[in-house]
């Protein structure tokens, strides 16, 4: 026997159905494209990453020979602006999350003032630090294209999320520890150094790693300050090119170099792939035997 | 004492990095403002060795090319944000999160040669150059489709439990359950995620670069080639001096307050959300 199903029923089910399916389909469009770039960078760089290509120096402007120079530098900008931004990031989501200044009303007021000041640092393009960096540490500054230059341009990019991931982590401390500390009377620099840092360890080498993988995937905040020098650095007021403007650079304006600039794609995936998984596993057991 | 003035210093420090890095732009561009009158901006051609400096294709480029990623992001991670949190078997939710997590690390160099090396010719093969304002705003999409998602993902997660065992328990139809609790709860939170979504777009160079043509032109159709105010900046910046390197920094600080001003609301807006 047929059941009476009314049309306007019959409609909705019809969009019910079209809705399913619709999504199935959107679930499909980004999969299948970020697996064709992976299967991209793997089948054109096929046979070029090599060991050698990691350890010889460009030739012919990149067409030939590798990437060693290019990784050392890379190395040198992206520690050297961790190094830098790491003291303003960890005072910074300190000030923020700090529970115990609630009373003073300049820190409070100043607090929300830094946390609006951060939200706009985090929203500003990379290519306006970029060309704010040349203006000021280039130019005025007189580093010329340098490795400092980059990594001081890359060290002011990095920083808002930085303290963001620092903030998150102070803020997920317990309120009861809090508490206890507050009733012990323990000055701040103590209910930092013995409380917060104990418990916050892994979190803070978290943020660290978020930040350098931010850092190793940047390009044109570093495009007017680090340069295209494609030699070895010897000193920290060398050019030096990160491994992103080298593809950039391969892939734009080298012709016959797009298959060293997949190859070099290649690497950096690998590269940031290693970082965030190992990295993270590990920081991650940490805090959960922590905890 | 010591570490109190530390604290209080780098929060200092934040605010002035801000300020320091609006008044240079403010600073180098007002060089170009005095001596470029305003209607210059917007007439004539970008030939900065002939004293002409229109900028508007560039404006009307990024814009375009943001606008465009946009409306092909928001359908899509709405939909598929829908497929993982109700019609996906676990495993394979579990699965596509990770892809995306994953994916949302590429470096947007590696977008950018994918569309060179694989899209660009695809494009091409319709109407040739294949860099145009297409590829550029596909490549975008695909660029924050995946952080997209995982945000989408969230907000879904975040719906009050009682609401969704209450709506499993009327066996309500997807469609109706989108209708009725997921969407009227979500809505503002969809807004600003995308809002964060067209200032990222808004401010990403080197997919761009990669990709668009950088034809300082207006485009006639979606296979022109187009260029950015990101990509303008990248290509003129290194032999740029005097006036016109005072135009393109006055390029940056139209390219950044805008992003500045969707960041904080977009911020703004989540916050207020989460404290209620």
């Amino acid at each position: 026997m047929r059941y009476l199903i009314p049309n306007s029923l019959r409609l909705r089910i019809r969009f019910n159905q079209a809705l399913i399916a619709s999504a199935w389909f959107c679930l499909l469009i980004p999969i299948i494209s970020l697996l064709s770039i992976i299967w991209d960078l793997l089948c054109k760089s096929q046979g070029h990453l090599t060991f050698e290509f990691l350890t010889l120096t460009p030739v012919r402007a990149g067409r030939a020979g590798g990437i060693f120079p290019i990784l050392v530098s890379t190395f040198y900008v992206v520690t050297l602006s961790l190094c830098l931004s790491f003291p303003p990031a960890l005072g910074c989501a300190l000030l923020i999350s700090d529970r115990r200044s609630i009373a003073n009303s300049f820190v409070n007021s100043l607090r929300r003032y830094v946390s609006v000041a951060l939200d706009g640092l985090t929203g500003v393009p990379s290519i306006v630090f970029g060309i704010v960096g040349n203006a000021v540490f280039c130019r005025y500054l007189e580093f010329g294209y340098s490795i400092l230059a980059g990594s001081l341009t890359l060290g002011f990019m990095i920083w808002p999320y930085m303290t963001r991931a620092f903030e998150e982590t102070f803020n997920s401390i317990p309120k009861d520890i809090y508490h206890q500390s507050l009733s012990l009377g323990i000055s701040s620099y103590t209910y930092f150094s013995k409380v917060i840092l104990r418990h916050s360890i892994p979190g803070l080498a978290l943020g660290i790693v978020l930040a350098l993988s931010r850092a190793i995937a940047e390009t044109s905040a570093l495009l007017f300050t680090s340069g295209y020098s494609d030699r070895l650095p010897e000193s920290l007021m060398d050019s030096g090119r990160v491994i992103s403007i080298h593809i950039l650079d391969l892939a734009m304006n080298v012709t016959g170099g797009e298959q060293n600039a997949h190859a070099s794609g290649l690497v950096l995936l690998i590269l940031l792939l290693v970082i965030n998984s190992v990295f993270g596993t590990i920081f991650n057991l940490y805090r959960k035997t922590l905890n | 004492m010591i570490f109190n003035i530390f604290k209080i210093a780098s929060g200092v420090f934040a605010i002035t990095t801000l300020a320091i890095i609006l008044s240079i732009l403010l600073k180098d561009s007002y060089f170009a403002l005095k001596s470029i009158q305003t209607i210059s901006f917007f007439s004539g051609n970008w030939s900065p060795s002939n004293g002409e400096f229109n900028i508007f294709p560039m404006i009307f480029g990024s814009l375009v090319v943001s606008i465009g990623a946009l409306l092909l992001v928001a359908p899509i991670s709405w939909f598929s944000s829908l497929a993982i949190t109700f019609l996906c078997p676990k495993p394979l939710a579990f699965l596509s999160c990770k892809l995306f997590e994953l994916m949302s690390g590429i470096p947007s160099v590696i977008f950018g040669l994918w569309g060179l090396s694989v899209l660009v010719p695809v494009v091409g093969s319709i109407k040739p150059p294949g860099a145009s304002l297409l590829a550029a705003s596909l490549v975008l999409c695909l660029m924050v489709l995946p952080s997209t998602i995982l945000l989408f993902c969230q907000s879904i997660e975040s719906i009050p439990s009682e609401q969704m065992s209450a709506s499993n328990s009327l066996s309500l139809s997807l469609m109706n359950r989108v209708r009725l609790v997921v969407f009227p709860f979500l809505l503002p939170r969809f807004l600003s995620i995308l809002c964060l979504q067209f200032a990222r777009t808004l401010g990403e160079t080197m997919a761009v670069v990669m990709v668009a043509g950088n034809i300082p032109i207006l485009p006639k159709s979606l296979l022109d080639p187009i260029r950015t105010l990101t990509g303008h900046i990248a290509l003129e910046m290194p032999y740029a001096e005097g006036l016109h390197r005072s135009s393109l920094m006055f390029s940056g600080l139209l390219l950044c307050l805008p992003s500045l001003l969707l960041f904080y609301f977009a911020r703004k807006n989540l916050d207020k959300i989460r404290h209620t």
